[in-house]
């Protein structure tokens, strides 16, 4: 009775290879939409080996978006699958920028880096750099703005007229900054400490407003406020269905109705061995705690409570502990992840969801740091337990937002653009003769100022994100057939034994998978020759609950008088598939 | 020869033609002949009844278009048929009424009334005042059927009354990896899915009803010893894929009624929603069909059983509708219980069950508009007469009784013998499909009579605007007041609270103009009055006075009061505009 056990995938202390091996990805570089199309088209047509373009779908603007696919190889049934999500915020295209460094350096490194072919050998990723490409492409366009909304219009201001008031360019200076002008009903004042930030007045500290503060534009509809309706609404990381906020002045008309949102959901949907998504934006599940319930939080009217599931929230925590060791970003998430992408990762389709924002002016500067380029936000202390909400003025076309800020931040923000040399990000205030409100001054944070760090930063972000993300091959589930034997007990019957295993960190499922039920369970199936029965157990079972490094055992007795041979066949989604034989006599 | 034939049947078709003095059908019996006949006692399948509505098109070209806005999984069009007099202006120019049917593949009915609802208007316009009224100011978006796909299977192949309700899209429902691989089977092959039962004489949890062996009686539950002699072995099918279980991975397996977008959650909280909102296509093109309609002022969503007409919330978790909508709703709603008997006016989440993502709820919470979702037939429709309840029998045996008296026991499969391939000698027997959650042949059309004339009071009561007074006042040096009264005639406003409250669709617009010798006309100020008896009490709007913004419009059977300050003199055009009412203007002259 020989027993015939598939390959068990133990890949050793990946992380500490990662550490030490992990190839050097080129530095990062901006590029719009064609060029960015053309080099991931080069990727996939110099690397057949191991890259493929695959088709996501078409903006509302009817620009591609690609997925590059890396494996060895065309990918194994099942083999789980990474994806890697950059760019779905507008103003994020650094991001995208990082993402194809990742792609460039798996092209490069499946040559001859072992780490690399090994995490392809077992793993496929797919790398879609750009989600948002109408939006990004205002990046690379003139003046310089921050384009997060590239949805349907919407009549913000409620005057029956769509889109008459965007964001402009006043001044011409080839930036769309912000605008201050004295007014008596202004709720803002100049910060004492530093007056070129803004300050909300606190009457309780016996403060009167005199400032109104807006993002740059005119008011060409002439109601005293100035570009409060733009042409472009519906921002695609709100469009997505977990807690989509209905009526929303930014969420779409519905979920799924921006063209972007659809195609990477149903890209989801096709590609199911997808076990998790990184995403490289603005939110956040991995430097900071994201908001966790207990697995078994009772519904509040039959609606389930937000947030990730303890259980789940635990194995999160290991790998923010790892990335947290081996990246040091310190990075905090801005904004709500309502109608986000990632929490409909997580939420309604049961995957891990590592989301990760990149860079962001850091808040608690060490005032010592000399003033350097090199110091970005990875050098600053823990977010810790901050409040993870976006407080800062800054371009998305509605100007409630400006109601948010926390003026002593914004004061960080200026020493740290002080010390480090990065005048760039920040405009003068100067004296302007706004054509409709009059004497204004226009300055403020640049547009992307905050999310893209100082240049000389750059490779050493792309490589620190690299050697995370290449350790992640490891943790996903994976099961295999750890034992499979089989005994005659007497001359008609056979007992079969047979034990599978998952060697990874993560589960067969989340704990968010299992009740969502959107992955397919593990289904493991007793193949028995013509003439051979099942006495007891089950022809086919299927499994969700099956934690990381955790084994399960099933029996099953045969009715068979002749010498035969048994198998045991697992498949799954997502975490992969094997069978074995076990001959008996 | 040829002519003097045509002359005879000429002479032989007058006596008939003369007959119909009165024209139209407006549901009175004498002296009236409809153009299209259609026949009221019988149901019909996707084809037939798209056939039936093409036939209605031809004879009325100028009221009646067909749009395809699509189409289903298996690719048959998705049909609205569009109704209004287009001599009398397009239809997006006017306040509209969606009716659709049949989003539940098995709930047939619904299409017959919408089908009925185009017939009794077209019929009977140029007839009567109140339908031309329906007719040239009004128009319909009627959607005969939503999922025509399942209707045509539920139709087509055996099934029973509650089967085929899903869309057509193979899904995994077992996650066994294989797709609609378990669905009930006919296993005797007469064409109904009915059920089985199998003798097994001590060990059954049933007995035959003595009085009917038809029926089975459970056993009751005591320590006497007593065991029944039957088993249920549920719907007529096997175990095809062998998992060990019978019938759980048929045909789809889903809800398009669980699609829309407020108040959606995903499958694990509310089954059959699919993986993201308006996912299917049926869904999606319905919600970009109407995202583009926003002269919707009223909708209904026609389905089976159990006599309702329901509002939302469809989830508790909404909170309740504003108050100044409710009435709206409870009136429409108390008029359709009058209406139609044996039904109850009900809200979703409390006295049904809880629906996330329903249509007509959407239609309310996301689109702003006064919304019913109507559940064709109830039980007792079977004996309506309440003074003899102590005579009539009740549940199964009421069933039994109304199919043996007055249908010559059509309606029910008689039990008999089958060798299945598990359970062994079983019996399949029970009600056909068309029984319980359809009516009868000889109730049809009363059913599709009320519910269809229950549409047309919630389409009358859409908002018709007037200027119902204006009034010029001397305020002295140089400055006149202008007053206009703008008036909504009927029960829904013209800006729901909801789409005031949640910014839906645009705001009314009150506007002034001086025309032709007024065109100098200056526009001082101007606003809403809120108090009849004082004037001054006056919500002056910030900027552009000639031109007043609303987000409440004018309420259900309300005013509004529109005070100008004018310099100047001469003609002005006072006019209100809004997405749900045709537009009003009037002509005044200022002196």
């Amino acid at each position: 009775m020989a027993a015939f056990l598939s390959v068990c995938c133990a890949l050793a202390s990946v992380l500490a290879i990662a550490a030490q091996d992990a190839p050097t990805p080129p530095a990062p570089e901006l590029l719009d939409h064609a060029a960015l199309s053309a080099r991931m088209g080069a990727i996939a047509g110099a690397h057949p080996e191991c890259a493929a373009l695959v088709p996501v779908g078409f903006s509302r603007a009817r620009r591609r978006i690609d997925a590059l696919r890396f494996s060895a190889g065309e990918p194994a049934v099942a083999q789980p699958a990474i994806l890697v999500v950059a760019n779905i915020d507008g103003p994020q295209a650094f991001s995208s920028a990082v993402a194809l460094t990742h792609a460039q350096a798996l092209a490069d490194g499946f040559a001859n880096d072992k780490l690399v072919q090994d995490f392809l050998a077992k793993t496929t990723v797919y790398i879609v750099p750009r989600a948002n490409p109408d939006a990004a492409e205002a990046r690379f366009a003139m003046p310089r703005f921050e384009l997060e909304a590239t949805g349907t219009g919407v009549d913000n201001d409620r005057d029956r007229r769509d889109g008459e008031d965007p964001p402009s360019d006043v001044d011409g200076d080839g930036v769309v900054a912000w605008m201050r002008w004295k007014d008596p009903e202004g709720q803002w004042i100049l910060d004492p400490k530093d007056p070129r930030a803004m300050l909300k007045a606190d009457p309780k500290k016996g403060q009167r407003g005199e400032y109104m503060l807006a993002l740059e534009g005119r008011d060409l509809d002439r109601d005293e406020t100035p570009s409060e309706d733009g042409t472009n609404d519906a921002i695609l990381n709100q469009n997505f269905p977990q807690d989509w906020q209905e009526h929303g002045a930014a969420a779409g008309r519905f979920p799924m109705d921006e063209p972007e949102a659809r195609a990477l959901a149903e890209f989801m949907l096709q590609h199911k061995e997808i076990a998790m998504v990184v995403t490289y934006g603005a939110l956040d599940t991995l430097v900071e705690k994201p908001k966790s319930v207990a697995d078994g939080a009772a519904a509040q009217k039959r609606i389930p409570a937000a947030g990730w599931l303890e259980s789940d929230a635990a194995l999160l925590a290991e790998l923010s502990k790892r990335y947290g060791e081996l990246t040091t970003n310190k990075t905090k998430g801005r904004g709500s992840d309502s109608g986000s992408f990632q929490a409909w990762v997580y939420q309604h389709r049961g995957l891990w969801s590592l989301a990760i924002p990149l860079f962001d002016i850091p808040t608690e500067a060490k005032k010592k740091e000399p003033a350097s380029g090199d110091k970005t936000a990875e050098d600053n202390p823990a977010g810790g337990d901050a409040a993870k909400q976006d407080d800062a003025p800054k371009a998305r076309g509605k100007s409630e937002k400006k109601d948010e800020a926390k003026p002593s931040e914004d004061l960080a923000r200026l020493e740290w653009i002080d010390a480090s040399n990065e005048a760039a990000r920040f405009v003068p205030w100067k004296s302007f003769a706004h054509p409709e409100l009059g004497a204004v001054e226009i300055g403020g944070f640049a547009p992307f100022a905050r999310t893209e760090p100082p240049t000389a930063d750059w490779p050493k972000i792309a490589k620190r994100e690299l050697d995370f993300l290449l350790t992640l091959g490891a943790d996903l589930p994976r099961v295999s057939i750890e034992e499979f034997s089989a005994k005659r007990l007497s001359p008609g019957l056979i007992e079969v034994n047979a034990a599978i295993y998952n060697g990874a960190l993560l589960p067969l499922a989340s704990k968010s998978g299992q009740r969502t039920e959107s992955s397919r369970p593990l289904k493991c199936v007793l193949v028995l020759p013509e003439g051979a029965s099942i006495a007891s157990g089950a022809k086919q079972t299927l499994i969700r609950d099956l934690g990381g490094k955790s084994r399960r055992e099933m029996h099953w007795l045969v009715v068979c008088d002749q010498p035969t041979q048994i198998g045991l066949k697992l498949d799954s989604d997502n975490a992969g598939a094997a069978t074995a034989m076990v001959e008996v006599k | 020869m040829l002519q003097l034939t045509l002359t005879l049947a000429l002479l032989l078709q007058t006596p008939v033609a003369t007959k119909a003095t009165d024209g139209g059908f407006p549901g009175l019996p004498a002296n009236h002949t409809p153009k299209v006949e259609i026949a009221w006692n019988r149901l019909y399948d996707t084809d037939q009844l798209y056939a039936l509505f093409d036939k209605l098109e031809a004879q009325y070209p100028t009221l009646l278009k067909k749009q395809v806005i699509g189409h289903s999984t298996e690719s048959r069009e998705l049909r609205v048929y569009i109704l209004t007099n287009t001599k009398k202006g397009a239809d997006t120019e006017k306040p509209a009424m969606w009716i659709d049917a049949n989003v539940h593949g098995n709930e047939v009915q619904g299409s017959e009334a919408v089908l009925y609802t185009a017939w009794y208007l077209l019929e009977n316009y140029g007839h009567n005042p109140r339908v031309d009224e329906l007719v040239d100011q009004r128009a319909f978006y009627l959607m005969p059927s939503v999922n025509p796909d399942s209707r045509a299977a539920w139709f087509r192949d055996a099934n029973n009354a509650s089967s085929s309700r899903t869309g057509r899209q193979p899904m995994d429902d077992d996650g066994d990896g294989l797709f609609d691989e378990d669905p009930s089977d006919d296993l005797d092959g007469d064409g109904h899915i009915v059920q089985l039962r199998k003798y097994t004489p001590g060990e059954g949890t049933l007995r035959l009803d003595p009085d009917d062996p038809r029926l089975m009686i459970p056993v009751p539950q005591n320590d006497k010893g007593i065991k029944g002699d039957w088993t249920m072995l549920g719907q007529e099918g096997f175990d095809n894929d062998g998992d060990g279980r019978a019938n759980e991975d048929g045909v789809g397996g889903y809800d398009m009624n669980r699609s829309d977008p407020s108040m959606w959650m995903p499958e694990h909280v509310q089954g059959g929603a699919g993986p993201y909102p308006l996912y299917w296509p049926e869904t999606r093109a319905i919600a970009e069909f109407l995202l583009t309609k926003p002269n919707l002022a009223a909708l209904q969503s026609f389905h089976n059983s159990g006599g309702m007409i329901l509002r939302g919330p469809g989830a508790e978790a909404f909170g309740e509708y504003a108050r100044e909508d409710l009435r709206v709703f409870d009136e429409l709603g108390r008029d359709g219980e009058r209406m139609l008997p044996f039904y109850r006016y009900m809200i979703i989440w409390k006295d049904l069950y809880s629906v996330f993502g329903g249509f007509a709820t959407w239609g309310y919470e996301g689109l702003g508009v006064i919304s019913f979702t109507n559940e064709l037939w109830n039980d007792a429709q079977q004996y309506p007469d309440s003074s003899k309840e102590s005579i009539v029998p009740t549940g199964r045996k009421g069933d039994h009784f109304f199919d043996d008296a007055l249908l010559m026991g059509a309606g029910f499969v008689d039990w008999h013998q089958y060798e299945h391939p598990l359970y062994g000698a079983v019996e399949i027997g029970g009600f056909k499909k068309d029984v319980g959650r359809v009516p009868p042949t000889f109730l049809i059309e009363e059913m599709v009579h009320r519910n269809a004339l229950f549409c047309l009071k919630h389409a009358e009561a859409m908002p018709i605007v007037r200027i119902a007074k204006t009034e010029v006042t001397d305020l002295g040096g140089g400055v006149r007041a202008v007053d206009v009264v703008f008036e909504n005639l009927r029960a829904i406003p013209t800006r729901t609270a909801r789409a005031a409250g949640s910014k839906i669709g645009k705001p009314d617009l009150f506007t002034i103009e001086g025309t032709g010798a007024g065109a100098g006309l200056e526009v001082l100020a101007g606003g809403m009055r809120t108090d009849r008896f004082r004037p001054e009490v006056i919500e002056l709007a910030d900027r552009e006075p000639a031109r007043l913004v609303s987000e409440r419009g004018i309420g259900g059977r309300s005013e509004v009061r529109v005070r100008w300050f004018v310099r100047g003199t001469g003609q002005a055009t006072v006019s209100w505009q809004g997405e749900k009412a045709l537009a009003a203007q009037a002509t005044i002259e200022i002196r």
